[in-house]
């Protein structure tokens, strides 16, 4: 894998200087399961490995729970859970914690691994298939992007946190 | 111009004040005294706080609005003005309309409303009673005014009809009457404002012509009845012309139908009242007639007040004439009267000539010294004594007349001498190099830029007067430019350097420190010349005086005198015109009646003069005629350099009058004997001052105005004790300081922090023991052994405590930072009260207790909301209108008490009214309306609870809602409010003897008293606010009533809820059977929570959760623990719903077999999400 990341990597290099730089976009790769995800580097706050998290009763259950992260609570979503991905495999033991800003909402999200930095540029994205990408509603997805052997999937964090959570909070509550 | 940098704080500052006057208005208008003279003079310090800073910053119409509202104040407290309910109210009006104005500066940084009307309204009640001076009874004051509107309504604007000039005879008219005539007035008017609207688009014209005349013909009674004969005419006249109209409706024609408009017109001019508040709400729709109507009357209002406010510096100046001799601090600044300029219409010409005939006369100053001994002969025959008044006179009166008094900061006032002198000299450097050819557009902008820098301190300062000069010279400079612009090439020196010299001339200070720097060559000269004359340090370089003295000074004017051909047209044609006068001047020396040729405006000007001049005693006793040439040759002066063009110096050249009157000029100028021999007596001064003001008609008028001088200076002394007492209240202040609110929010937090880390201390104290105690039990490790061990725990623990005592004391500080006298939001309510009595024709007395409880800046804002609600409701619903409460046996007034005090950790604040109380019949009858409750429910409620009803969203036992209350919303968003608060709401009432609400509330919102519990492995803290108490409660203490289980407390049945059950939490059920229960109440109910464990009491700082697991899940925060764990801070009342709603489903299942349907049903659910 660390090769096709180096690939990637001077292949970004070279259209780098094809095309200047502000095109240019640094994600952080992470993987659940077998998959590829990326997230823009501008959203990431911290990565923390493995904290005490305190479960929140009552609270959808893709929530693990909540952090102190030095102070401040914040809230950390399964996003195995949350994105319905892979369902039967166990979590991984060791699992990683991206904490991500989102629109100023800082909340974490545990992940399997996080890979490392890849730079793309921003017309290799391509917008999301028709099909579902590994079993994964398109919505949540911002694009796709071919890194060589494997797609890398670029998550809309923003629907992430807000898109269904309320209609999955009024499902809970309906229960 | 706003200055916008400075908003923000004059917004902040404009608040509190227009807080402070309102209390104060409203405390003067239950007493209606102005012997409070403390109150007065509260409300007067806001006034004048506001208009200071709104002039600083640049706001125009608070400014305006508010020096009016200042003038009213003043004459009020003086007593010239008694104070009446009409009066009172168009204080609150003026406040409520700073108040929008602040708001409006607030939100779009401009000013949207007008004021116009209010200014005009009070300017109408002071001019009322400048007229009715000898009658100031209650009557003129109220109705007085008003009637002094209508005069002015009418005679500023349309003389034509005259509508209503007999009724302001009758002095002594009813003002019951006269309200009830307005108020149908204000209903009829708009009324047919709206008809005329209608008319333009109306099919049936006729019809709505037929309402208008009924419309009029009501106003017309009311009219006729109030004996108003005028008025009574333009109804008859307007229905005349409606019937008209409709003939000519009927015969098929299309009338003209404009002239309602002009009918509605004339009225609202007359009655202003009328259209009150709404005008500006519908003057859009009432098309521009009315619009245009307004623009002109304000336009005209403030033509009007311009002159109004004309007259006082006038009246200033005009004093001295009187009172000359008197006192040397009557001797006003010539800025005065360059202000007085500014208003009139040929505004610049007066300036110039009053300018130049200042100038002239230092002019002549200058020239007294370099001439010879003459002069200083002259002078020393006044007397050494008069000299010195007269220094002295100059040398403070600017300080004594502007600053109000000595206690004034004279740190601020060295500030401003400082800057003051930087502008000039800057201004001055500007000339030099203007002189030495440089860009002359360039350096007029840099001065224009230098005055605006001058006039804005001088503005901070307060230094109005001064303010006025600048702005006139500004002007000035503006001409100048427009001047270059248009292709002209004016010679600004000279107009220049005499607003410079008139500056010097009032502020010698500058010149002083100038002298000592030196840096200015080009007027050292003429200020040596004048060292004798630490009054009148100037060098004119626009007087005729000047070309003499001042020839070796610079080229240019040396090019000037001699008539050369220089670069500067302009000033060429000027001096040569000079020139020319001088020529004449020399011919003419012999006449000596050119003192008579003087006209009388001339000599009024003298007057002005005069008193122009600080250093004026000197040049005035030597020579009535000098005088008079002075303001002669300044006139002329004046003409010659404002015209650059040579017309107008033909004028001056050719007229008859001016030439006589340089010769005067000339005379002295030229000829120190012949200075001399004119020179009458000091005596004599006084006589020709007589025999001046004998024949102008104007000088009358400014004696007349002498006595507006008496009082303006009362006011100056007042307003001096006024600063005195500002002063000294600002020294009690003083050690406050304004803070951002986050700076503290971060403190607060740090603080909080230090409070977790304090817990974690005493934990790892705890771990150690622990570990002592395993090391002494399992390893066999000796007592002895372990002994530094157990000193080292021991020692940590002290460290703790000490931390601990540190830490707490910290937290307290801080927390008191934040915490506010609960004062700040009981002030908030007489105003609301008051409006609302009025509005329900109560009569309603508040009451306010302990405002001086502090409390959390936080909390007090969220109590807002909820206190106007709970006030609403008392006024509108609990208090009853006087006839009831009398026949209840209640006083007349009903009574309404906001109290504040401490009870241990909490405040508490009751609201009480002896109102009718909660009707619980018709609590009862809603609430089963509403199908909130079920009738077995009600049967069986307590009294107490029944109260409580009130409180659920949507309840209201109100008929209708009336404007301020009745819809059901208000004690629900009080309870939601509350409760945010982490607080609770309790209700008591008493049927025929009140109601009382009491709302508990924590000290602040950061640091919480909580009970720590656990369940399963989770900790969980419940605010002690909710916490009643804790039980411990055996399982066969439990019964189960319809699936609820319930224990017996005190006689009664509580219900309890398992935690584990409500959260889903495994836990291993307690062996013991025994359990702990924390009780737990809601302010409307109280049950039992059943947890594993009690933790014990602790402080903790609430963190706020992400929206998504505060929603419905009944935590309203978390908190972190001495170990850095998280506990969530149960939100009480919403976990009690969770938890009936838990209940009645699991009821629902159980009864109805539902069950496994329903759990299906919800997985399914699950799954497509």
């Amino acid at each position: 894998m660390a090769d096709t990341m180096a690939d990637t990597f001077t292949a970004d290099k070279m259209t780098e200087q094809d095309e200047g730089d502000q095109q240019l976009m640094q994600l952080v790769g992470f993987t659940i399961g077998d998959e590829h995800f990326g997230v823009n580097i501008l959203m990431v706050q911290e990565i923390i490995r493995s904290a005490p998290i305190t479960s929140v009763p009552n609270s959808p259950e893709f929530i693990e729970g909540v952090i102190n992260l030095r102070g401040n609570i914040i809230p950390v979503i399964e996003l195995r859970k949350r994105l319905n991905l892979f369902r039967e495999e166990a979590a991984s033991e060791d699992p990683w914690i991206l904490i991500l800003d989102i629109n100023s909402r800082v909340t974490g999200f545990i992940v399997d691994s996080v890979t490392r930095v890849l730079k793309i540029m921003e017309d290799t994205i391509e917008p999301p298939p028709d099909v579902v990408v590994a079993g994964l509603a398109n919505q949540y997805i911002r694009g796709v992007c071919d890194i060589g052997e494997s797609l890398l999937i670029l998550l809309d964090f923003n629907r992430i946190l807000l898109a269904d959570e309320l209609n999955q909070l009024r499902a809970i509550d309906g229960d | 111009m706003i200055d916008s940098s400075m908003l923000p704080d004059f917004i902040v500052e404009a608040a509190e004040h227009l807080e402070v006057m309102e209390s104060s208005l409203l405390r003067l208008e239950q007493g209606y005294e102005v012997t409070d003279k403390e109150l007065m003079d509260e409300i007067f310090r806001s006034i004048h706080s506001i208009k200071g800073a709104a002039q600083f910053v640049g706001i125009e119409r608070v400014s305006e609005l508010s020096h009016k509202l200042e003038n009213l104040l003043d004459l009020i407290r003086r007593g010239e003005i008694t104070l009446s309910p009409a009066i009172t109210d168009l204080l609150i009006a003026g406040k409520d309309r700073l108040t929008l104005l602040v708001d409006e500066l607030e939100r779009t940084k401009a000013e949207e409303t007008e004021v116009s009307d209010l200014v005009e309204q009070v300017r109408r009640v002071i001019e009322g009673e400048d007229v009715e001076d000898d009658a100031p009874e209650e009557t003129v004051s109220g109705s007085g005014a008003a009637q002094e509107e209508v005069l002015q309504g009418l005679g500023e604007k349309e003389e034509q009809s005259g509508l209503l000039t007999e009724e302001n005879m009758s002095d002594e008219f009813d003002e019951e009457l006269y309200n009830i005539f307005l108020q149908q007035l204000k209903e009829n008017i708009p009324f047919l404002y709206a008809q005329t609207v209608e008319l333009s688009i109306s099919v049936d014209k006729q019809d709505v012509l037929y309402r208008c005349s009924d419309s009029i013909k009501s106003l017309k009674s009311s009219a006729n009845y109030m004996g108003y004969e005028k008025l009574t005419q333009h109804y008859s006249n307007w229905q005349h012309a409606i019937d008209n109209a409709v003939e000519q409706l009927s015969s098929g024609k299309m009338p003209n139908l404009n002239f309602m408009q002009d009918y509605i017109d004339e009225i609202i001019r007359s009655f202003p009242q009328a259209m009150e508040g709404y005008s500006y709400d519908d003057a859009d729709e009432l098309g521009d007639g009315h619009q245009d109507e307004q623009h002109e009357t304000s336009s005209i209002d403030s033509a009007l007040n311009s002159i109004f406010a004309d007259e006082d510096p006038a009246g200033v100046s005009d004093s001295p004439v009187a009172h000359q001799e008197e006192d040397s601090e009557d001797t006003p600044e010539p800025e005065e009267v360059a202000g007085e300029g500014i208003d009139l219409d040929d505004a610049l010409d007066t300036i110039f000539s009053d300018e130049h005939g200042g100038v002239s006369d230092h002019g002549e100053n200058a020239d007294f010294q370099s001439l010879g001994d003459e002069a200083s002969r002259a002078e020393h025959s006044l007397g050494p004594v008069i000299k010195e008044e007269a220094g002295n006179a100059a040398e403070t009166v600017p300080l004594e007349y502007e600053l109000s008094d000595d206690e004034y900061d004279e740190e601020l006032i060295s500030i401003f001498l400082k800057k003051l002198k930087g502008d000039i000299e800057y201004i001055q450097t500007q000339i030099a190099e203007y002189l030495a050819g440089a860009d002359i557009r360039k350096i007029l902008e840099n001065c224009h830029d230098a005055i605006g820098r001058l006039s804005s301190s001088a503005n901070y300062m307060e230094y109005m007067s001064l303010t006025a000069f600048c702005e006139v010279w500004q002007n000035v400079v503006d001409g100048y430019l427009t001047d270059v612009s248009a292709g002209l090439v004016p010679d600004i020196a000279p107009g220049l350097q005499e607003f410079v010299d008139k500056i010097i001339s009032v502020y010698p200070q500058i010149v002083e420190s100038e002298q000592q720097n030196g840096d200015d060559e080009i007027f050292s000269d003429a200020e040596g010349a004048d060292a004798g004359f630490d009054d009148s340090p100037k060098e004119s370089n626009a007087s005729a005086g000047k070309e003499d003295k001042d020839k070796e000074q610079a080229e240019e004017f040396e090019g000037v005198t001699a008539g050369e051909k220089t670069e500067h047209v302009a000033q060429t044609e000027n001096v040569s015109a000079d020139k020319a006068l001088f020529d004449r001047l020399s011919t003419a020396l012999e006449t000596p009646e050119y003192a008579n040729n003087v006209s009388e405006g001339s000599i009024d000007r003298v007057i002005e003069e005069i008193i122009e001049s600080p250093g004026y005693e000197e040049e005035s006793e030597p020579s009535s005629n000098e005088e008079n040439g002075t303001i002669a040759g300044s006139h002329l002066l004046d003409q010659v350099v404002t015209s650059s063009t040579s017309d107008k110096k033909e004028v001056a050249v050719d007229n008859a009058h001016t030439d006589d009157i340089p010769d005067t000029a000339e005379e002295k100028i030229q000829d120190t004997s012949d200075y001399d021999e004119p020179v009458p007596g000091g005596g004599e001064k006084e006589e020709i001052k007589n025999d001046l003001s004998d024949h102008s008609p104007q000088s009358k008028l400014g004696l007349a105005k002498s006595e507006i001088l008496e009082q303006e200076k009362q006011e100056k002394a007042a307003e001096g004790e006024q600063e005195q007492q500002s002063a000294k209240k600002a020294s009690t202040f003083r050690s406050s300081i304004r803070v951002d609110a986050e700076k503290v929010d971060f403190l607060m937090n740090q603080v909080g922090e230090l409070v977790v880390s304090r817990a974690y201390f005493a934990q790892l104290v705890n771990e150690i023991r622990g570990l002592e105690m395993q090391l002494l039990e399992s390893s066999g490790t000796s007592k002895s052994q372990l002994k530094p061990l157990h000193e080292f725990a021991f020692r940590l623990s002290e460290a703790g405590v000490h931390l601990g005592r540190v830490s707490n004391e910290l937290q307290e500080g801080v927390m008191k930072v934040r915490m506010l006298p609960i004062d700040q939001l009981f002030k908030r309510y007489p105003r609301l009260v008051r409006d609302l009595a009025r509005n329900t024709n109560k009569d309603v007395k508040l009451v306010t207790r302990g405002e001086e409880t502090e409390l959390d800046k936080m909390v007090i804002e969220s109590l807002s909301d909820p206190l106007i609600h709970i006030i609403r409701n008392s006024v509108d619903h609990g208090l009853e209108n006087a006839e009831d409460r009398l026949r209840a046996g209640k006083p007349a007034q009903g009574t309404l008490i906001l109290e504040a005090f401490h009870e241990s950790d909490h405040i508490v604040v009751e609201i009480s009214d002896d109102g009718r109380g909660l009707d619980t019949q018709r609590i009862k009858a809603k609430a089963l309306e509403r199908g909130l409750v079920s009738e077995d429910e009600l049967e069986r409620m307590p009294e107490q609870e029944l109260t409580r009803l009130i409180m659920l969203p949507g309840f209201s036992t109100a008929e209708k809602a009336t404007q301020t209350s009745g819809r059901g919303v208000g004690m629900d968003v009080v309870k939601k409010n509350i409760e945010k608060l982490n607080g609770t709401v309790e209700l008591f009432s008493e049927a025929g003897k009140g109601t009382r609400l009491r709302i508990k509330i924590p000290l602040t919102m950061a640091i919480i008293q909580a009970l720590m519990v656990r369940v399963g492995k989770e900790k969980f803290t419940i605010p002690l606010t909710s916490v009643e108490e804790t039980l411990r409660v055996f399982r066969h203490e439990i019964s189960e009533i319809e699936g609820v289980d319930v224990i017996h407390l005190r006689d009664n049945t509580m219900p309890i809820f398992q935690l584990a059950k409500i959260y889903n939490i495994d836990r291993q059920a307690s062996q013991e059977g025994k359990m702990f229960v924390v009780v737990v109440s809601t302010g409307t109910q109280e049950l039992g929570l059943v947890v594993d464990e009690l933790l014990g009491q602790e402080e903790v700082v609430i963190k706020p959760l992400a929206d998504y697991l505060r929603l419905e899940s009944g935590f309203n925060g978390a908190t972190i623990l001495g170990d850095g764990g998280i506990s969530l801070i149960l939100d009480i009342p919403e976990l009690v719903k969770i938890a009936k709603e838990n209940q009645i489903l699991r009821q629902g299942q159980r009864t109805l077999g539902f069950k496994r349907k329903k759990r299906n049903a919800a997985e399914t659910a699950e799954q497509v999400h």
